[in-house]
């Protein structure tokens, strides 16, 4: 049981949709600006050790640390690789401290039982080169990019961290 | 009516309001003390708004000062130490209390017409409380705060298709770090408060519009009106309130909200484990293995989310007794029981390792700095410190290095060619800045345990 539409009536709808043009208007020009991430700029090329410092069996533990500006503020950024070499080619693999599950920071299991890297919070096992071997996990642990000296000396960067 | 309450009746309606809904109103017959958790839920929530604020007074959100400003509040304040203890100890109560509330609802079949919305806000607070929990969480930026929001922000990261926007936003950028913490005060502090408040109204009001549902009655039957409201249900209300608050008091005169060391994400010595609250979900996300395991991130606690909120809709046997529909309160009890369990398991997982290096108040910027890299570079992985780090290791202890912070430089940059130790590594790899920090901090450490200058 619509009425008609009338001068009025039309008029009257339109100036209601008018008063909503501030209030939508208003509430995607806050939202856009709230939701929107600080600004981000890290280093490409980290120093991480150097490649005398890789043993040839065993994994060891080393930090990357660098400087990010996150919005106004300039921050020491530290975060653990761990670094072996792969069984066949011998070529060195660096993988990030994060487990793939929710980023809890995976531990070097030090008994002989056991796969050698464990995550501490829902039970995530890792090979020594990473793959998953029992939990959650979805993913094997993320490998870092690296820059390795050719003359087998020197410091071993890491790339787009 | 004294002419005073007439006039400001007139203007106000605040006496027509309370007859209404308070001395006038008859509840039905048989409500007991079961019907005042609600309230109970409304206590703690003053108690936390009153607590919050004398905390938010004195919090700094920023990554440098946030674990400081909560520790000189805690040092410094007077009540200061209180305020974030009850605080601490509230949450833990609220979602109790809350808990508590719905499973009464739930029993007494109260969510059913025509009180869906009702269950629904309801259910809705609860959400909400869990979110105050997880954001206030982070705030005192300490190895849990840390830690645990960024477990929390990989799940929230987990949700299909737009989980990873979700993680972006709530982490202002791609990890947890200084925006995050911004963004976590502000959701705390501002958002959710309006959102609790304005679902708390429709809670409200959707309480005075329906009344109390009577106890064990088909929802037809509207049941015969007991007692009014006030003084009798409100004198048990009070009742509840007051032992609440005073068990909340005891517990904050005579304990203290935990704190550990200040956040270092670089520590792979923790182990992360969540408030108890949580640590149901925490023991979740463990069972769930391989290709199986967004069922534990997402599907299973949301799936339980939309079977609590669509409750009322979907269940619409018209009985209310708790007897007389045996498979919903079958279902509600083995959930309740699996979720108790899961919680009871989750919270008996103890960290292994609980034991950080910290600091003290009042430390220059570039002390604190040497501190956080002497944590970073895990120098106390041989170099012992108090009760932190190896015994079985010849290293000096730290406080024992009395050097000055240009030769602690030059040591970290080359071991043998300074001391010749073989076995210390060289940290050529860190900047000489950092390096001269750390003799900075090292240099303060041993004044501060030995008493030279």
């Amino acid at each position: 049981m619509s009425e008609p539409t009338t001068r009025r009536s039309l008029l009257t709808t339109l100036t209601l949709a008018l008063g909503a043009i501030p209030i939508v208007g208003g509430f995607f020009v806050a939202l856009r600006a709230a939701l929107a991430p600080a600004a981000t700029t890290k280093p490409t090329r980290i120093p991480l050790c150097r490649l005398d410092q890789v043993p040839d069996t065993g994994i060891v533990e080393r930090a990357i640390a660098y400087q990010v500006r996150q919005g106004p503020s300039v921050e020491n950024v530290a975060k653990v690789v761990f670094l072996t070499r792969d069984p066949s080619t011998r070529a060195v693999i660096a993988m990030a401290g994060e487990c793939t599950h929710l980023a809890c920071p995976v531990h070097i299991h030090k008994d002989k039982e056991g796969p050698p890297l464990q995550c501490p919070c829902h039970g995530g096992k890792f090979s020594a080169t990473g793959e998953v071997v029992d939990g959650p996990p979805p993913r094997p642990l993320r490998r870092l990019t690296l820059e390795v000296p050719q003359d087998g000396k020197g410091m071993i960067y890491v790339v787009n961290a | 009516m004294s002419r005073l309450l007439v006039w400001l009746d007139d203007r106000l309606g605040v006496v027509t309001l309370f007859k209404d809904s308070m001395s006038e109103k008859r509840p039905p017959r048989g409500i007991g003390w079961l019907r005042t958790l609600g309230f109970a839920a409304l206590t703690i929530l003053v108690l936390q708004v009153l607590s919050g604020l004398a905390i938010a007074m004195h919090y700094v959100p920023s990554t440098g000062l946030a674990y400081d400003s909560i520790r000189a509040l805690e040092q410094d304040v007077p009540g200061g130490r209180f305020a974030r203890a009850l605080h601490y100890f509230g949450a833990s109560a609220f979602v109790i209390a809350m808990a508590l509330h719905m499973a009464r609802v739930f029993f007494t079949g109260a969510y059913k017409a025509p009180r869906e919305f009702t269950w629904l806000t309801g259910v809705g607070l609860f959400v909400l409380v869990l979110a105050f929990g997880f954001t206030g969480y982070l705030l005192p930026w300490d190895q849990k705060a840390y830690f645990a929001t960024k477990v929390g922000t990989q799940i929230a990261g987990k949700a299909p298709v737009i989980g990873e926007h979700i993680r972006q936003i709530l982490n202002g950028g791609d990890e947890v770090g200084s925006p995050t913490l911004t963004r976590f005060y502000v959701i705390h502090v501002v958002l959710l408060p309006l959102a609790l408040f304005g679902l708390l109204l429709a809670h409200m009001l959707l309480i005075q519009r329906h009344g109390v549902a009577p106890p064990g009655l088909k929802v037809t039957d509207p049941g015969e009106p007991g007692e009014p409201y006030f003084p009798h249900h409100t004198a048990k209300e009070a009742a509840v309130g007051a032992l609440v608050a005073g068990v909340l008091f005891w517990l904050a005169a005579t304990q203290s909200a935990p704190l550990e060391a200040v956040a270092e994400p670089s520590d792979t010595g923790y182990d992360p484990r969540p408030d108890w609250y949580f640590a149901g979900l925490f023991q979740l996300l463990k069972i769930f293995k391989g290709p199986l395991e967004p069922l534990g991130t997402f599907w299973l606690p949301n799936a339980l989310l939309v079977g609590l909120a669509l409750l009322p809709f979907l269940d619409r046997n018209p009985e209310r007794h708790w007897r007389k529909r045996p498979f919903i309160t079958i279902v509600g009890v083995t959930v309740i029981a699996f979720a108790v369990l899961c919680t009871w398991i989750g919270v008996d997982d103890k960290p292994k390792n609980t034991k950080q290096l910290n600091y003290p108040l009042g430390l220059t910027e570039i002390q604190k700095e040497g501190y956080r890299l002497v944590r970073r570079l895990k120098c106390t992985e041989c170099h012992k410190q108090g009760d932190v780090g190896k015994t079985d290791h010849d290293a000096p202890d730290l406080d024992r290095i009395d050097q000055p912070p240009d030769m602690v430089a030059a040591i970290l940059e080359d071991p043998l060619g300074t001391i010749e130790s073989e076995d210390m590594p060289d940290f050529a790899h860190i900047d000489a800045t950092s390096r001269y920090t750390i003799g900075v901090y090292l240099q303060w450490l041993h004044a501060s345990m030995h008493g030279k200058k």
